[in-house]
């Protein structure tokens, strides 16, 4: 057991550093999640201003399921946004999303 | 007679046995097909909606091409994507009907 | 008692209908006053160009040696070749082909295009029809934007075709593609703000610059075509060039810019 336990100790930050490159990868890509079109965040070039800046994101998100929810369709909360769905419409897998999310997160 | 009609039974049952036997061989290859057909009717529908959505295509183009290449697995997985994709935009021209009406300037 | 006042009752309704489109028109210039206070509302017909002082620098150096200007050309020397039994496109439009600002217009049950009445008048005098994204459509048109240039959008929505005005509102209002944007949210909502480094322009003033050279595109194109582009964009399937809903938007941008200059052709990035 306290070998297992150790094993995920040292593996799950690496996996959880993947995640968030992933994440980013994802976040970057115009033809993806094409985050920058609309939201400034660090490391991204030429972002737009539609939306607000992805900074201090566990302040503004304590819970992260808040924020997948955001992601994964912002109309739940407010229904004339225009972020797209991106889990409802089908543009990110579940997984993908859960990347994204752990990449915005730890902004 | 009698004979005949044994000739005639034993001809029936083998019938019935040899095309069960080939059903069970295609199983899923019939399961991949009816999906990507599935998936073209509903898009068919959006599509006279005009309101079919870019992806839904490359999905059942991409489930008919890993078909005719013997990918089951890889087949069904897309059509699945397209069906999924194919309802989210009939739905989204369902809520639409109504919902286009509170965004106007002049209601 | 109720069918001796059917009539009186039909002609409230439809007065009310025509104010409508009235009542949007000036819903639509408040709106962008509102939103854009420093700038007179006629100036969004420049577009993005109307919104960015660096982009509209750079833009009218552009037009110094305007990209459109062969095609303006080649569709006057096209508008002056007559038809086979002789006539031409003179006898279809008044004024030398200064008449985009009537169009579209409403006839036969359906929204009539500037391409459409091109092509209406070719089959009319036994030409055949041109292919909607064709270079001499562009070109006819490009000449006829240019003829039109500085007259004042004056089209008017007859009563009976507020149903295909109606349907165009529609279109621009209701979300669509994967990515769920319908055009107003783009246009309306977010108006100004950027997309990466592109700039959202104002749907008032949309309409008025038609065909246009577009750099992206390297040539001239159709509004229709824009329209594509933009439904891709929020990944829908484009609908053909000059199908019914995208005359029917056409209709509705062009209804509610009424009394806009037209300043076609024009140059985009």
């Amino acid at each position: 057991m306290k070998k297992v336990l150790f094993l995920l100790a040292v593996v799950s930050p690496i996996v959880m550093a993947d995640d968030i490159n992933k994440g980013r990868e994802l976040a970057f890509d115009r033809s993806r999640g094409n985050c920058l079109a609309c939201h400034m965040m660090e490391g991204g070039e030429m972002p737009g201003n539609v939306a607000p800046p992805l900074i201090a994101m566990k302040t503004r998100f304590p819970e992260r399921s808040v924020l997948r929810e955001q992601v994964w369709d912002a109309t739940i909360r407010n229904p004339e946004s225009v972020m797209p769905p991106y889990g409802r419409h089908g543009v990110l897998t579940e997984e993908e999303i859960d990347q994204v999310v752990d990449f915005v997160h730890s902004l | 007679m009698k004979k005949v009609m044994l000739t005639i039974l034993l001809g029936l049952s083998y019938t019935v046995l040899a095309d069960s036997a080939s059903k069970i061989d295609s199983a899923s290859k019939i399961d991949s097909a009816s999906i990507i057909d599935r998936a073209e009717k509903l898009n068919a529908e959006a599509r006279a909606r005009h309101n079919a959505w870019v992806p839904t295509q490359r999905f059942i183009d991409q489930a008919n091409s890993a078909l005719s290449s013997g990918d089951e697995e890889g087949a069904k997985a897309a059509a699945d994507k397209a069906v999924f994709l194919a309802e989210a935009s009939l739905k989204q021209a369902d809520v639409e009907q109504k919902t286009w009406k509170q965004r106007q300037l002049v209601k | 008692m109720f069918v001796r006042f059917l009539p009186v009752l039909f002609m409230i309704l439809s007065s009310a209908s025509m104010a409508d489109v009235e009542a949007d028109r000036e819903a639509f210039r408040a709106f962008y006053a509102k939103r854009f206070s420093s700038i007179p509302v006629e100036a969004h017909v420049d577009g993005v160009y109307a919104l960015d002082e660096a982009k509209r620098a750079q833009w009218l150096e552009m037009e110094e040696f305007p990209p459109y200007e062969f095609s303006v050309d080649d569709g006057e020397a096209l508008y002056d070749e007559p038809f086979t039994d002789g006539s031409g496109y003179g006898d279809c439009f008044a004024d030398g082909g200064a008449v985009k600002h009537l169009y579209p217009r409403f006839e036969g049950g359906e929204v009539v295009t500037m391409e459409v009445a091109v092509n209406q008048c070719r089959v009319q005098h036994g030409m055949e029809s041109l292919a909607y994204d064709s270079e001499e459509m562009m070109q006819l048109t490009s000449y006829i934007a240019y003829a039109s240039r500085d007259q004042l959008i004056d089209i008017k929505v007859p009563e009976d075709a507020l149903p295909a005005y109606e349907r165009g509102k529609q279109f621009y209002y209701s979300r669509r593609g994967q990515l769920n944007f319908s055009c107003s949210h783009c246009h309306m909502q977010i108006v100004g703000s950027q997309l990466r480094a592109e700039v959202l322009s104002a749907s008032y003033g949309h309409v008025t610059h038609w065909p246009t050279y577009r750099l992206k595109w390297q040539e001239v194109g159709s509004l229709h075509r824009r329209f594509a582009e933009c439904n891709g964009q929020v990944g829908a399937e484009a609908l053909p060039l000059q199908s019914q809903p995208y005359r029917e938007l056409e209709y509705f941008l062009t209804a509610i810019a009424r009394g806009l200059l037209l300043n076609g052709p024009a140059s985009r990035k």
